[in-house]
């Protein structure tokens, strides 16, 4: 009997503690912010830029937008009071100076420090497109291959000597003993001797069951500190430094169940992924002093049969302490949440569809109380 | 194969033997090289072998062409996808998809992948030895 008291003790003790930090979780969220659309930016595109935009940096010193254009291996400068083009710096794919395999990604951190990646290799160029040193991607605490892109969502900084960045380990997703041993998700290179080391791994949600390809992504970004910040499409946290975790859930998502199974193709993968809730990037603004918060609504399987695979977004707000302050529902699907920058002047999401393919537009959002409108209706 | 009357083409694609469609911009790249190289070396310039070019919009399109240095109007077996019509209905995703066809009936459907690629591109230009 005593034996029948401890478990039910020991079962209610996890109940109770279970509940209490769900409520430890979400009280004190109060929804008090909210993004108003303030202003309409756009850049002119030439005939051979497509209006895809995979990786775009705000350049803070010269208040200019910096494009990749993968076909002609070239970065484009932008003014962005005008939306002109004022520079070009062309990278080669052969010789002394060559970035081969395609152009993956780029983080324009100076003149003298452009980061090219193809994949497997760092390339540090200068604004001649002069390749001034190769960085071959290995790290000395795993030991399979990864990648790194540096696609606009992933936000690589420099912190002391090193280059900190997502990385895509060359693992099976559908793996769960991959999982269990630890995927590496963030990458530390020390550009004075090249060497690099995995910082960060993915958290055990991985470990409970099947989510696929399209979930194997790391989303990262810094705050004026240089925190390392990240998050994963699954889970409800953000990760902080060496793993504090910080609760930033979003309201309309209940949880993201596992598959048991998950058919091991492309289409297999995707029809998991448009079918169930995820999250996307992290930004932070240091302009508004906040963190956006990406989360992904699931569509239906008929949906998903009908081809409509645009999953409903909404942007979680989070103050400078990583607390939630708003959530806002992203009601023009045309907004393209995995494009964004921030500068003085606001937040601002890549148009995504212009009717002129020679045209990109990107709004900009300012982050507004809503007590305030309330107080003044009153 | 209705689909393929979609695409408002002369060609006569329902009596061609084998279609081919590439799709440009979500497309594994070296396979898409492959198949590139093979067309612009003219290697599949036959009646029976119609190329379709599948993406998006027209400017990533005539970008995609001016890269691979190809002048697609001299090809007479070449279709431009701009609506995607094809991943639209089914008849490929992320990796360049051969149809066979007999009499209009699909008798068999290759994805290629760069496992199977060469032999995949072997046999289509010894269709025409």
């Amino acid at each position: 009997m005593t034996k029948y008291v401890i478990i039910i003790f020991l079962i209610s003790m996890v109940c109770i503690s279970s509940c209490t930090k769900e409520i430890e979780d979400n009280q004190n969220i109060s929804y008090d912010y909210t993004l108003e659309a303030v202003d309409t930016i756009s850049i002119e595109l030439d005939s051979t830029t497509s209006p895809k935009i995979e990786a775009i940096r705000y350049l803070e010193n010269s208040a200019e937008l910096a494009l990749l254009n993968k076909s002609t291996y070239q970065i484009i400068l932008y003014d962005l009071n005008s939306g002109k083009q004022i520079k070009k710096i062309t990278f080669m794919s052969e010789g002394e100076d060559g970035i081969p395999s395609g152009i993956k990604g780029m983080y324009y951190y100076s003149e003298d420090s452009i980061f090219i990646s193809n994949g497997y290799s760092i390339f540090l160029c200068n604004s001649l497109g002069k390749v001034l040193h190769k960085y071959s991607l290995n790290a000395e605490n795993i030991s399979y291959s990864f990648q790194v892109f540096f696609l606009t969502q992933d936000q690589p900084f420099i912190k002391n000597d090193s280059l900190i960045c997502a990385i895509y380990a060359d693992l099976p997703s559908l793996s769960l003993s991959a999982f269990r041993n630890k995927v590496a998700s963030v990458f530390a290179l020390n550009l004075k001797n090249g060497k690099g080391k995995c910082i960060a791994f993915y958290p055990s949600d991985y470990e409970k069951g099947l989510y696929g390809n399209n979930y194997t992504y790391t989303f990262l970004t810094t705050n004026p500190d240089k925190s390392i910040i990240y998050s994963y499409p699954v889970g409800d946290y953000i990760y902080k430094g060496g793993g504090e975790k910080i609760f930033a859930k979003s309201k309309y998502i209940d949880k993201i169940t596992p598959a048991n199974t998950i058919e091991d193709n492309p289409m297999g993968h995707t029809s998991f992924f448009v079918t169930s809730p995820s999250y996307g990037p992290i930004y932070y603004d240091k302009y508004q002093n906040m963190y956006v918060r990406v989360a992904e609504m699931p569509r239906s399987k008929e949906d998903f049969i009908n081809k409509k695979w645009w999953k409903k977004k909404t942007l979680i707000l989070l103050d400078e302490k990583l607390k939630i302050i708003g959530e806002v529902q992203v009601e023009n699907d045309y907004l393209n949440v995995y494009q964004c920058f921030s500068t003085p002047d606001g937040f601002y999401i890549t148009l995504g569809s212009n009717k002129d393919e020679n045209k990109k537009s990107f709004i900009g959002f300012k982050l507004k109380r809503i007590v305030d409108e309330k107080n003044t209706h009153n | 194969m209705h689909l393929f009357e979609q695409y408002n083409t002369n060609s006569g694609l329902q009596n061609n033997h084998v279609v081919m469609i590439i799709p440009i911009d979500l497309g594994c790249h070296s396979c898409i090289d492959k198949c590139v190289k093979l067309i612009r070396a003219r290697k599949l310039d036959y009646a029976n072998i119609q190329i379709i070019f599948s993406c998006s919009n027209e400017k990533d399109m005539q970008i995609f062409f001016h890269t691979k240095d190809i002048q697609v109007h001299k090809y007479v077996n070449i279709i431009l996808d701009t609506k995607n019509i094809a991943f639209i209905n089914n008849l490929v995703f992320t990796s360049p998809i051969i149809y066979y066809l007999n009499k209009s009936t699909i008798v068999r459907k290759v994805e290629l992948t760069p496992i199977n690629i060469d032999n995949e591109l072997n046999n289509l230009i010894s269709l025409n030895k």
